[in-house]
């Protein structure tokens, strides 16, 4: 039974994999491609990764669905529907690559062990309990850093793009009907909740910095969707600040540790210390994402050019 | 030390983003001043007392993180710390108000990326650090705005988006078959066998990408050809330098011990030499003379390539050593004379607004300085004695003499012939007299000087190269057994 | 066991069902799109990897190594798709000009 569940859903993907390339719409492909994140994370679950299943629905089938509608909308007006690929005889090398790969993977040994019995070990020293969460935060807490400064660069590029200094979007227009308003008015204090319940749960169960990070700015998106003043109502030095809060904290973090005359980054395992990197981290991962999906827009005529010179 | 290398970038990344005002090229200013002194200090530790590495968050492996420091890590971080510091002083003079608002957040981050990716030691990190170089990098391209730079920055990030996604692949397969990520742990247990051979593909094939090898050159001229002159400098000289360290590392130091690299290697010195051959016909006949720079870069990266054959076809080869010393002075060379060129580039385009090498006529009487610069850096470029270039070509040579794979002395040779080709097509362009003056716009003092400063780097470091060929060769990856005892 | 051989393959036809995207389309959108199909199956083989656990559990390493993985796509895609767009704004195209504009008039 869990055999033939496990082929439907890697059937599916493939299925769908293939008709994102081969569909002659644009706008088709992108709603595929939002069907493909949430049948990934339906595999997340197959694969006993709660973690991922959260993230992969928020991320790759909510906001990166969101950022290529968005995109679309922008850049194609509808009803200009051009052919699909170009190249296809490039089908049978990449088959064929996908095929060496397979191969390959039936030469893996099925008992390697991986570093599930060293994270075990690490387990005892850290004063976090559920061991993804430690991973991220503490025993590959540089990797986590610099992906949160991977993060801000892609905001101080899209800054650099458009030319602008600060996350300042036009309004929408609000939405005429009055239920639009009113499903945002109960949906924005059950996100914020579901956001915290999802940090706070992250100490010791499936959850964390980043799914949290990701409902509230699923939030934001919506807000600012729905033609409220959503990120872009903050004042310019506040949100750089929040933006940048999750990253100054590791850097305080690690800074600490050479004053103390240890390896960067180490800390003093207090869970007061590792809660407030990660509290700051999903603000601003956040703040982040929020300001990705709807810093892109077109900055107002006015604006634009100002500092072109 | 070793820290702070990346602690003060991003302390200085993060202050010119909260604080962009009128003083935000301070941040740089003061970033490069400190930076050489780390970089300094961290060679000087290295080079009396040998390889060693940090356990980020004190956890030891195979869990935590590290970084490694050992000789060739030391040559690219001070490469990094000479041309960025230079750069960074060349740009806080360059730039307006509002792209130095842009510049300076990204560039710090990047280089706080770039020190950390020669201090790798830990592939899956590997990965975020190229990440962020990349974007950084695109981002950086596209800071001029035009049309043209947007479509280039576009076309590095997609290139480089894949070539990530590759080599993240491969990290995959490695874990699959070590069950760990520290790549100097991992060179004891890989079996050599398929799962072995797709890791080597798949990384070596992303990395190529991303360091512009011939097939995957496309994106590189135009990138540094539309971005503004330190842009350019860093894009050519640092960045690419970024991804061919990590090929490096990981040839020699994980796949080349598993005995799956004798083909590979042919193949790139293959591509090398292709590319060697191709980006310098392609510099001799291009109009603009910053793309006969960029040109210029796919050839002197070909070069790097030539190492692959050299390195990792024999074991424990006797011109090896030779080989091994080649490449990094090649990449160092390269780097700054590249810059240099940039630079110079870019105080034309200042002065006479176009850098068509038709416009480029008596500048030689009008900018001396600039003339005199472009004709020291091609000097490198050529590889005649004194010159860094010239060590790092001398060195290739022998290598390939004693190593009997005579073919490859087709690109030293041929390539050469074809460099002095388009550096005295610059100079002899510059020194022609114009029939009618042009308007020329002076160039600010330091401007000028910068570029001066660099080539003669280039230059001056041909006379050191004993104690880089000691740093190389002592404090290799074969002193790795010594790590035990920290 | 099966489980692995059945995600890890399809891993392996997603990348490279992503990859054929990537070069054969010449649409900015589709390019990113396909990138994005590409990241989907590297770190669905991350993750059947983490589950060939022998003591039963899931490996927490490559779990929180896809988390990270997923943060890094999603930044470059938002930046990739916002320079797709400002291309589109300035030249009214949706494809990467590959007559190669920057050789200059002289050619």
């Amino acid at each position: 039974m869990a055999l033939l569940l496990d082929m439907l859903v890697a059937f599916a993907l493939v299925a769908t994999a293939w008709r994102i390339m081969r569909s002659p719409g644009h706008f088709q492909a992108v709603v595929l491609f939002i069907t493909f994140g949430l049948l990934l994370s339906l595999a997340w679950a197959r694969l006993h990764s709660p973690d991922i299943a959260l993230a992969e629905a928020a991320v790759g089938a909510g906001l990166a669905g969101v950022l290529l509608l968005d995109t679309l909308r922008a850049v194609a007006p509808p009803g200009t529907v051009k052919a699909g690929a170009h190249f296809s005889w490039l089908l049978f090398p990449c088959l064929l690559l996908a095929g060496l790969l397979s191969l390959s993977i039936m030469h893996i040994q099925p008992d390697i062990h991986g570093l599930s019995r060293a994270v075990a070990a690490g387990m005892q020293a850290t004063s976090l309990e559920y061991p993804v969460t430690a991973v991220l935060l503490d025993f590959r807490g540089y990797d986590t850093w610099l992906e949160l400064g991977v993060l801000l660069a892609a905001v101080l590029g899209l800054l650099c793009v458009r030319r602008k200094n600060s996350i300042r979007a036009p309004l929408l227009p609000a939405p005429a009907e009055p239920v639009g308003r009113w499903l945002i008015s109960i949906l924005l204090p059950i996100i914020i909740l579901v956001g915290g319940f999802l940090l706070w749960l992250g100490a010791f169960a499936p959850g964390g910095a980043f799914q949290a990070g990701v409902v509230w700015a699923a939030g934001g998106v919506l807000l600012w969707q729905a033609g409220h003043p959503s990120l872009g109502a903050l004042p310019g030095s506040l949100w750089r600040v929040s933006a940048v809060l999750g990253f100054a904290l590791f850097w305080v973090l690690a800074a600490a540790a050479l004053i103390r005359n240890e390896p960067m980054l180490t800390h003093p395992q207090a869970k007061g210390w590792i809660l407030a990197v990660e509290y700051a981290a999903a603000l601003s991962i956040a703040v982040c994402l929020t300001s990705l999906a709807i810093g892109g827009q077109k900055s107002e005529v006015r604006g634009q050019g100002s500092g072109d010179r | 030390m070793e820290s702070l290398l990346i602690l003060v970038p991003l302390a200085a990344a993060m202050g010119s983003f909260l604080a962009p005002g009128r003083g935000i090229a301070s941040w740089g200013f003061l970033t490069s001043l400190v930076i050489p002194a780390l970089a300094a200090g961290t060679a000087m530790d290295v080079y009396q007392n040998g390889a060693r590495r940090v356990s980020l968050g004190g956890w030891a492996e195979p869990l935590g993180i590290h970084l490694h420091m050992d000789g060739l890590s030391v040559i690219f971080l001070l490469m990094t710390a000479l041309g960025g510091a230079l750069v960074s002083i060349y740009s806080a003079f360059f730039f307006d108000r509002e792209s130095a608002r842009h510049f300076w957040p990204l560039w710090l981050l990047m280089w706080a990326a770039l020190n950390s990716l020669f201090m790798i030691s830990d592939i899956f990190n590997a990965y975020v650090v190229l990440e962020l170089v990349t974007i950084c990098a695109a981002a950086l391209a596209v800071l001029s705005g035009k049309t043209e730079s947007l479509q280039a920055g576009l076309r590095y990030l997609l290139v480089a988006m894949a070539g990530s996604l590759a080599f993240l692949m491969g990290v995959g397969f490695l874990y699959a078959e070590t069950g760990m990520l520290d790549m100097f742990m991992q060179s004891g247990e890989l079996q050599g066998g398929p799962v072995s051979a797709a890791a080597f593909g798949l990384m070596t094939t992303g990395l190529i990408m991303k360091s512009a090898l011939l097939p995957f050159h496309f994106w590189l001229p135009p990138a540094p050809g539309e971005a503004p002159a330190p842009v350019s400098a860093l894009l050519s000289a640092l960045v690419v330098k970024g991804s061919f360290f990590l090929l490096l590392r990981l040839w020699v130091g994980v796949f080349e011990p598993a005995g799956i690299t004798y083909h590979g290697a042919y193949f790139l010195g293959c591509l090398g030499v292709l590319a060697v051959l191709w980006g310098s016909y392609q510099a001799l006949i291009q109009p603009r003379l910053k793309l006969i720079i960029a040109y210029s870069s796919v050839a002197q990266v070909g070069y790097l390539f030539l190492m692959f054959p050299l390195l990792c076809t024999v074991p424990e080869a006797p011109w090896a050593e030779k080989a091994w010393a080649g490449g990094p002075y090649q990449a160092i060379s390269h780097g700054l004379a590249k810059a240099a060129l940039f630079l110079a580039a870019g105080n034309l385009i200042l002065s006479t607004g176009t850098d068509r090498i038709h416009y480029m006529k008596n500048i030689a009487s009008r900018l001396p300085m600039t003339t005199f610069t472009l004709g020291l850096a091609g000097i490198s470029l050529m590889g005649l004695p004194p010159s860094g270039g010239f060590v790092a070509k001398w060195m290739f040579m022998q290598a390939i003499l004693e190593s009997g794979q005579w073919w490859w002395a087709v690109a030293p040779v041929l390539g050469g012939l074809l460099t002095a080709g388009y550096v005295f097509r610059i100079l002899g362009h510059a020194f022609l007299l114009a029939e009618k003056e042009v308007r020329m716009l002076p160039v600010p003092f330091v401007l000028e000087k910068i570029p001066l400063i660099l080539a003669l780097c280039s230059i001056l470091i041909g006379f050191r190269a004993e104690e880089v060929i000691f740093l190389l060769q002592e404090h290799m990856l074969w002193t790795l057994e010594l790590e035990g005892t920290p | 066991m099966h489980g692995f051989y059945i995600y890890a393959v399809t891993a392996m036809l997603l990348f490279c069902l992503g990859l054929f995207g990537l070069v054969s389309h010449k649409n900015l959108l589709r390019k990113i799109v396909a990138l994005n199909v590409m990241a989907g199956g590297v770190f669905l083989f991350f993750i059947s990897i983490a589950n060939l656990d022998p003591s039963g559990g899931v490996d927490p390493v490559p779990q929180a190594m896809v988390l990270t993985g997923i943060v890094v796509a999603i930044s470059l895609t938002a930046f990739a798709l916002c320079l797709a767009r400002r291309i589109h704004e300035k030249t009214g195209q949706n494809e990467l000009d590959t007559s190669c504009s920057i050789e200059g008039e002289d050619r």
